[in-house]
């Protein structure tokens, strides 16, 4: 079994069978995560809109919380997390003096940073890169079924790490999805911006984005949206409810996956989703 | 002139305001006169002018001087000068060293009292050198009146005919199955609008049937050895499966080949070939070919030989085998041109996605009278497109692709709005960030085009999507992209996305290259001898860069490359001989200790070895005296003249 | 502090230096997905700066309104790096206290590192109370869907809290010190 550090970030708790779902895959899969002790929040767009060294504090923090306890990768599970870590980690290996500077502050609250930074992952890099074998062997043909998905991404977990084709078009989970019996649509919108960092102040400005998203998801044929995100999830869900007649129910892609795995929906959180989902037993083959 | 007594002249250059401001000449001048053996010093504001040289010439003659030092530019541009001047007033060109006071002091030092410090060092070096130097002479050896052009496209075909026109035997070899390159796949050229087959195909007959060429096409440069004026070049021809001799061309296999649904390269997949095919109606030569990766008997060993049963001429032959050629050329042209960008990477355009997305080239087929429409533009569906967004400078002026603009880009689209507007009155739309027109009648036929009604919107395009904005533009593509000039972001249906690719250097050109042993430079061309003053030569004596292999460029400038070329070739080859380099290697036959090391190194096969006296040995005509020999010689028995020992380590001990 | 003091900061900044070689394409600004709430797109935004308009730059809402969804910087054909630029200028208008056009964002900002600031991490009906002292318009508007996440468990009323708040505090001075100030 292979021990990752967690990060869950501030959104994780409160996100929709996020949590619920996460466990039961970790369970099921033989997947442990460690969550860091004392992890505070990363700092997300606020803090490095407001001072660099600030931000890159928050996250140097958590990159020694993960050294202190033996760790070289950092498993996130939102987007806004796994940029800003990753941002950080760039910038500090780039530029030693910022790594040093940061270094320094964290000396000052007793808390030591090694000059190698630990990797940051997200749990999605887990299943499709380190897991998916076990997954394809999980898989299961007596679950419960939802219906054609559609993946979105979202913005931040692909850009600006990933060049090239994946940058916008990625296609990492519906592969994976189509290998562990799940029926992934394809459509345009998988790496458009949501808006959800901006939709409490702007929502009149987000709300296309959010139409946008899905209007393209429906006329491809997808039935469900599923998400890598809470921000993504809590924008798409809560932003539907508000504004549209015939919403799509918007999971996250842990929950999915483990529909597949014949998982419980209640087990995985989802009547914690604002727009329903239903799902029914799949048909034995 | 008593070698052993020398007299020296040395001349410090002013070189205009590149040398003199900040190296203070007098002083360098001052310096050189304290040197031995020095007689005569002067500075000049351009010793290479006219008057500089008369007074190395007059000194030289007055004063008795038997070496002479120049201190100015890098020796590329005038050594020659200088060596002609010093042979004009009788003594051996060789007598004479450069001191770089220019590239190497004058504009790469900041303090002005450093740069002269450092501009003594070398003229003491040079002086040092000049000492130790020995009359060297030039000889004259025969060449092959004969060319060697690689690439069949239209700048191989032009330097072709030049060249066979004026007497000289060509050999034309071209990878593909026909000559005729990418032109052939033009419909229209631009600005004048006239057809590429009516002017391209007469030229392609020419190439065919002129007795000077010969034409080896499906067919490689695999090795080339041998040195200006005496090249040997291995050209290997790959089985067609189909005896040239033969095969009258009636196309019988064609039709009869059952393997139909092959992607047509020449139509850029967008229409389908046999397996044995033919690239296009007007191909040269017309013997088809048999693709041995679709064909049934060759890939899938069936039992077909559909093409071999119908064959009236009994030209098909399973069993032909690649045959290797050797030819012995005096002169080399290079001309293997460009390739399209393969957009692909830019996922943003939907390329590979959305079937209505195009590169220019397949819409240069598209357009075609003997493309997959019969030149109809149609869509996939077989409708006429409404409205066709062209969008500029893909894979060009991007750095993460290509940094240099492509040159052509903004005139062939230009082109195809206007072919878009007369065949079917569709609405064009031209993304672009800079309208590039500079060339002859180009503006004017921008002007023209704006006149047609087609739209120009300056604004790189963000994205092509099939997300429509409104339900009544759903299956059609949507082009996103902010008009820089009304700063609005425009959201624009169309039916039809043309991407303007960028040329890249052919696949293969890195290989070549190696090959021949010409440069590239960082995006992949070949680089010509010189950017202004010899732009189609290269570095290797003989060898000539014709067309895109040197850099994007349009027709008319390709044609134009392509007669220089071949009028270079032809001032080479005229005169019947080359005259070598003075400057050439030998071994010492006393100290050689018969180890071989030199005989694996020399590139142009020069050295060979005498098993009775068990040591290596230099053949004169062929050393280039580059060197090789003497750096790996762990005996030191091999030296180059102009580069001993003696004068080297003089040199820089005088440096030091 | 001067216009020509703020524009040389800028272009000190190896990010922001890459500004001089901006093409003036507009793809970074067509890529945009809230180009037409600014008020100066980027593209614009940088012509700007080049001619000298710091101060516009600064007061401009464009680097607000960025949503960090780094289209813009994928696509740069120059590779200028567009998002983190918004980054820096959104920094310095802070330092110099511009406030721009729009300030919900910076609001809504201060609001998260404050209660980040205080508890080491956030909670989002923290964020949206402290926000909505400033905005209570906005906060009207989600009060359906807050009622709606109640109902599912789904909102947090105790604060999330590290061990030690106050190693927190301490490393962000500087973060929530710049959140009052201006």
């Amino acid at each position: 079994m292979t021990v990752y550090a967690f990060f869950p970030g501030c959104a994780y708790q409160s996100a929709a069978g996020y949590r619920e779902s996460v466990d039961a895959l970790n369970a099921r899969l033989d997947i442990q995560l460690q969550e860091l002790d004392d992890w505070n929040c990363c700092g997300a767009t606020a803090a490095f809109s407001l001072d660099e060294p600030d931000g890159l504090a928050l996250c140097g923090r958590l990159f020694a919380l993960a050294q202190k306890e033996g760790f070289s990768r950092i498993v996130t599970v939102c987007n806004a997390c796994y940029t800003t870590l990753l941002k950080a980690r760039k910038r500090m290996e780039k530029d030693p003096q910022k790594l040093a500077a940061v270094a320094h502050t964290l000396a000052d609250q007793g808390l030591e940073l090694a000059d190698s930074l630990p990797d940051v992952r997200h749990y999605l890099d887990v299943l499709v890169a380190d897991v998916s074998d076990v997954l394809e062997k999980a898989a299961a043909d007596n679950g419960d079924t939802a219906g054609a998905v559609a993946v979105y991404y979202g913005c931040q977990y692909t850009r600006p790490w990933i060049s090239g084709p994946d940058a916008q078009r990625p296609r990492m989970l519906e592969r994976l999805f189509t290998k562990i019996g799940i029926h992934a649509v394809d459509h345009s919108a998988g790496t458009l911006c949501c808006g959800a960092s901006h939709a409490v102040p702007y929502a009149d400005a987000c709300g296309p984005m959010i139409r946008r998203i899905v209007r393209e998801i429906r006329n491809k044929g997808g039935g469900i949206i599923t998400t890598i995100c809470p921000m993504c999830q809590f924008n798409l869900d809560a932003g539907q409810t508000d504004r549209q007649t015939d919403p799509l129910p918007v999971t996250y892609f842990t929950q999915i996956i483990g529909l597949a795995l014949g998982i419980a929906p209640k087990d995985l959180g989802l009547n914690k989703l604002l727009i329903p989902l239903r799902t029914e037993k799949k048909k034995a083959s | 002139m008593n070698p052993s007594d020398p007299k020296i002249g040395v001349y410090v250059c002013h070189c205009g305001m590149n040398i003199a401001p900040k190296v203070d000449v007098e002083k360098v001048a001052g310096f050189a006169g304290t040197l031995n053996h020095v007689a005569v010093t002067r500075d000049y504001k351009f010793m290479c002018s006219n008057p500089g040289q008369e007074m190395i010439i007059a000194d030289i003659k007055n004063h008795g001087l038997n070496r002479v030092v120049v201190a100015s530019c890098s020796p590329r541009m005038h050594e020659p000068t200088f060596r002609k001047a010093c042979q004009s007033a009788g003594i051996n060109p060789h007598y004479f060293q450069m001191a770089n006071i220019r590239e190497h002091v004058s504009w790469v030092t900041q303090d002005s009292q450093q740069a002269t410090i450092k501009a003594m060092d070398l003229v003491k070096g040079a002086v040092a050198r000049v000492v130790n130097h020995r009359p060297l002479e030039s000889r004259e050896v025969k060449v092959e009146k004969v060319v060697l052009v690689v690439g069949g496209g239209i700048a191989g075909m032009q330097a072709a005919i030049t060249a066979a026109d004026a007497g000289y035997k060509i050999y034309l070899v071209e990878r593909e199955p026909s000559i005729g390159g990418h032109m052939a796949k033009f419909d229209k050229t631009f600005p004048t609008l006239d057809c590429a087959a009516c002017i391209m195909t007469p030229k392609m007959v020419v190439v065919d049937q002129h007795p000077g060429i010969t034409i080896y096409t499906y067919s490689e440069v695999t090795g080339i050895s041998g040195f200006v004026g005496n090249y040997t070049a291995t050209i290997r021809k790959k089985p067609r499966y189909v005896i040239e001799d033969r095969c009258t061309g009636c196309g019988t296999c064609m039709e009869k080949c059952p393997s139909r649904k092959i992607p047509s390269e020449f139509n850029e997949g967008l229409g389908n070939r046999t397996a044995i095919y033919s690239p296009f109606p007007q191909a040269v030569p017309k013997t088809p070919v048999i693709d041995p990766d679709t064909c049934r008997v060759l890939a899938l060993n069936k039992r077909c030989g559909a093409c071999a049963k119908f064959c009236e001429a009994d030209a098909i032959d399973f069993d032909q085998q690649s045959e290797n050629i050797e030819i012995s050329v005096g002169s080399v042209i290079v001309a293997t041109g460009f390739q399209a960008f393969d957009p692909t990477p830019l996922a943003s355009y939907g390329y590979g996605i959305y079937p209505e997305v195009y590169t220019s080239l397949a819409f240069e087929r598209l357009n075609n009278a003997t493309g997959p429409t019969a030149g109809a533009i149609t869509m996939q569906d077989g409708r006429v497109p409404a409205r066709v967004a062209i969008i500029h400078c893909v894979g060009s002026r991007d750095t993460r692709h290509h940094t240099y603009c492509s040159r052509v880009c903004c005139m062939y689209s230009m082109k195809f709005a206007h072919l878009i507007r007369e065949k079917t009155g569709a609405e064009v739309w031209e993304f672009y960030i800079d309208v590039r027109s500079p060339g002859k009648l180009y503006e004017e036929f921008y002007n023209r085009v704006q006149e047609e009604g087609v739209h120009f919107v300056r604004g790189r395009v963000a994205e092509v999507t099939d997300i429509a904005e409104r339900e009544a533009d759903q299956g059609r593509l949507t082009v996103v992209a902010e008009n820089t000039l009304t700063r609005k972001t425009m959201r624009l249906p169309v039916d039809m996305v043309i991407l303007s690719v960028g040329l890249e250097p052919a696949t293969g050109a890195k290989e070549l290259s190696r090959l021949l042993n010409i440069s590239m430079d960082g995006d992949g061309w070949f680089t010509e001898l010189h950017a202004k003053l010899a732009p189609v030569a290269t570095a290797t004596g003989g060898i000539f860069l014709a067309g895109c292999c040197q850099g994007p460029k349009d027709i008319p400038d390709t044609v134009a490359q392509a007669s220089a070329a071949a009028g270079e070739v032809i001032a080479l080859l005229a005169r019947g001989t080359v005259t070598t380099r003075a400057e050439i290697s030998h071994i010492d036959p006393d100290l050689c200790s018969g180890c071989r090391l030199c005989l694996n190194t020399c590139i142009y096969s020069a050295i060979t070895f005498d098993e009775g006296l068990n040591v290596a040995q230099v053949n004169e005509a062929l050393c280039q005296g580059c060197g090789a020999c003497s750096a790996i010689c762990p005996s030191s028995s091999a030296s180059v003249d102009h580069f001993t020992d003696r004068q080297v380590m003089d040199e820089l001990e005088a440096i030091l | 502090m001067d216009d020509q003091h703020l524009l040389d900061q800028f272009f000190t900044h190896p990010d922001c230096r890459k500004v001089r070689s901006c093409i003036q394409c507009g793809t970074c600004s067509g890529s945009c997905p809230l180009a037409a709430e600014m008020d100066h797109a980027p593209r614009e935004l940088f012509a700007l700066i080049r001619d000298g308009e710091i101060d516009i730059a600064l007061r401009s809402n464009t680097p607000w309104y960025c949503v960090s969804c780094y289209q813009c910087m994928d696509r740069c054909p120059q590779e200028i790096p567009v998002a983190d630029i918004m980054y820096r200028l959104k920094q310095m208008a802070i330092a110099a206290g511009c406030q721009p056009r729009s300030h919900k964002l910076p609001d809504f900002y201060r609001a998260f590192a404050d209660d980040m600031g205080r508890n080491g991490r956030m909670t989002e009906t923290h964020v949206m109370a402290r926000y909505s002292l400033k905005h209570p318009m906005d906060a009207a508007a989600n009060m359906a869907t807050a009622l709606k996440l109640l109902a599912r468990g789904r909102l947090d009323l105790i604060p999330n809290r590290t061990h030690h708040p106050a190693q927190i505090a301490a490393l962000t001075t500087m973060c929530r010190k710049r959140g009052s100030d201006s």
